[in-house]
């Protein structure tokens, strides 16, 4: 269970991204956080992951208070976590293979679970196929498919993608969104920060809206956050 | 593994150019200690004593006395008596033929005095030890005729003086120059490290891989300065074994063989260069990663 309590982000530029959110997430929640550009979408993720550190209020994860974590346990957080961004991030001199393998070679996973988890990964989101191939000889979609992939291989119970559509074109997108649906399925809570309306719209899910860094609207349904 | 080429290369240059710089210094160091060793087993310090009025008993527990006198000096390593009779025959021996018989008549009127010839343990302790034996009863002078020793001895502070800040200042440019390259690397390899970052990797997990970078260059710095201060060196000692013949004074084997010091260098190389690539990727680290 994910729970912000009174977070406010103020960043050293003066902007504040966050305004006293307060919000709780459960396990095995599938969750839109929307907004307009600059609303603080990816502020709300960033903080969950300890990118940046909530200036006000705390954020708990299974009652455990990360504002207050020590550093140097950071990295053991995000092994809980698989990350999905607009812009892949996959490595380009290595594999689709490598790359994912690369996710469980970093948590020290030994070699044999390395060569078992990373096919099951690229089977279940579909790219077995490209598995020796490098990312730029993959359209988008693929890309994408891949780094979901790496984000589910070390079996994280929660599961952050930042805008994971914005560089795809609608048919992909709804592709990717049922892969990370499906992954939903499996029992990882899944937290999607994206203005893709169609996308939410389709969904039908939990949709929290952000406007200005305030939380303005938290109900399962569509985009719209007006009122 | 290399962020650039150009910058790895420079580090290694200045690493190599540290590292010759003390073998310069240490085969310096060494030499001049050889010569002085050399020195040390040639000559001594003269120790002449005042005449002793009495009977044979009397000398000898006198000449004792001092004996034990010299030996409780600190640095002393042996004292050899030579009696006016035996200071006498030395002195003839030494001069030409022609000049013998002007000796002859001292024979009973010995003028040469009774000596000791003092070898010392360590010839930088020379005017210490000269300056106590000038104290002891029964001493009329002291002589110590080592003036190229002690002209060596003063050299070889100089130079371990100059050495030692020129090593400074070359050891801080290393470290720097590497702190520079491992920079560049980060900087090349900036997604890779977030990416790390992201999936979950420890701190020492994502630094690794950059002090070992810097362990390299230091590696391969010390591996090829051995090469070069072996190869230079080797070329002066046999021309020097070549060119000067037994002469006679302290410059026979002034020069000691690479072998003698090449295990000690290694070590003091490898030591050095993987110090200076762990310290130097450390202070980039620090600076640069944000980890
Ligand atoms: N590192 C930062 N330093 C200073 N200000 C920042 C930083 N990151 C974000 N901001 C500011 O905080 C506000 C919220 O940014 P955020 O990235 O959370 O918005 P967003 O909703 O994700 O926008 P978008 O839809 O464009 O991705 C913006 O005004 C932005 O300029
Ligand atoms: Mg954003």
């Amino acid at each position: 269970m994910i729970e912000y309590k009174n977070v406010s982000m103020l960043y050293e530029s003066g902007v504040e991204a966050v305004k006293n959110a307060n919000l709780t997430i459960e396990k095995g929640d599938f969750v839109f956080i929307v907004g307009k550009s600059g609303s603080g979408k990816s502020t709300m993720i960033k903080m969950l992951m300890k990118e940046v550190d909530p200036t006000e209020g705390a954020i708990f994860i299974d009652g455990f208070d990360i504002t207050t974590m020590k550093k140097s346990k950071v990295p053991f957080l995000r092994r809980s976590m698989g990350f999905v961004f607009q812009d892949f991030r996959l490595l380009p001199n290595k594999t689709v293979y490598e790359n994912v393998a690369y996710a469980m070679r970093i948590v020290e996973s030994s070699p044999s679970k390395i060569r078992r988890q990373v096919p099951l990964a690229l089977s279940l989101v579909g790219v077995s196929n490209r598995a020796n191939m490098y990312p730029d000889e993959l359209s988008g979609g693929e890309q994408q498919r891949v780094a979901v992939a790496r984000a589910i291989v070390n079996n994280p119970t929660l599961l952050l993608a930042d805008e994971p559509t914005g560089n795809l074109d609608p048919i992909t997108a709804k592709e990717i969104i049922n892969l990370l649906n499906d992954i939903n399925l499996r029992g990882t809570t899944v937290i999607i920060a994206t203005h893709a309306s169609d996308i939410v719209n389709a969904m039908q899910k939990r949709v929290i809206a952000i406007d200005k860094g305030v939380i303005c609207r938290d109900e399962k349904g569509g985009y719209s956050y007006e009122s | 593994m290399w962020g650039s080429k150009k910058t790895a290369i420079s580090s290694l240059v200045i690493i190599i150019a540290t590292m010759v710089m003390l073998g310069i210094f240490v085969l310096i160091t060494v030499n001049i200690e050889n010569i002085i060793k050399n020195a040390e087993e040639v000559q001594g310090i003269q120790v002449f004593l005042y005449d002793i009025n009495g009977d044979d008993a009397l000398v000898e527990e006198k000449v004792n006395s001092i004996q034990e006198k010299i030996l409780d000096i600190y640095s002393v390593e042996s004292v050899k008596y030579i009696s006016k009779e035996e200071g006498l025959r030395n002195v003839i021996e030494s001069v030409d033929e022609q000049y013998k018989s002007l000796y002859e008549g001292f024979e009973n009127d010995n003028p040469i005095p009774a000596s000791f010839v003092v070898k010392l343990e360590n010839l930088e302790q020379s005017q210490n030890v000269q300056n106590q034996l000038e104290k002891i009863e029964g001493v009329k002078s002291v002589i110590s005729s080592d003036v190229a020793t002690e002209a060596i001895v003063s050299i070889g502070s100089t130079i371990n003086i100059v050495g030692i800040v020129i090593l400074v200042i070359l050891l801080v440019i290393s470290v720097f120059i590497i702190a520079n390259t491992i920079k560049i690397t980060m900087i090349a390899r900036n997604k890779e490290i977030t990416i790390m970052k992201y999936v979950g990797a420890t701190d020492g997990f994502i630094r690794l891989p950059f002090i070992i970078e810097g362990m390299v260059i230091g590696l391969f710095g010390s591996i090829i300065a051995t090469i070069i201060v072996g190869l230079a060196y080797n070329g002066i000692y046999n021309s020097y074994a070549e060119n000067i013949k037994t002469t006679g004074s302290i410059i026979d084997n002034a020069l000691v063989q690479f072998s003698a010091v090449s295990q000690e260098l290694m070590i003091i190389y490898i030591v050095l260069g993987v110090g200076i690539g762990v310290v130097g990727s450390t202070i980039s680290i620090k600076k640069h990663l944000n980890v």
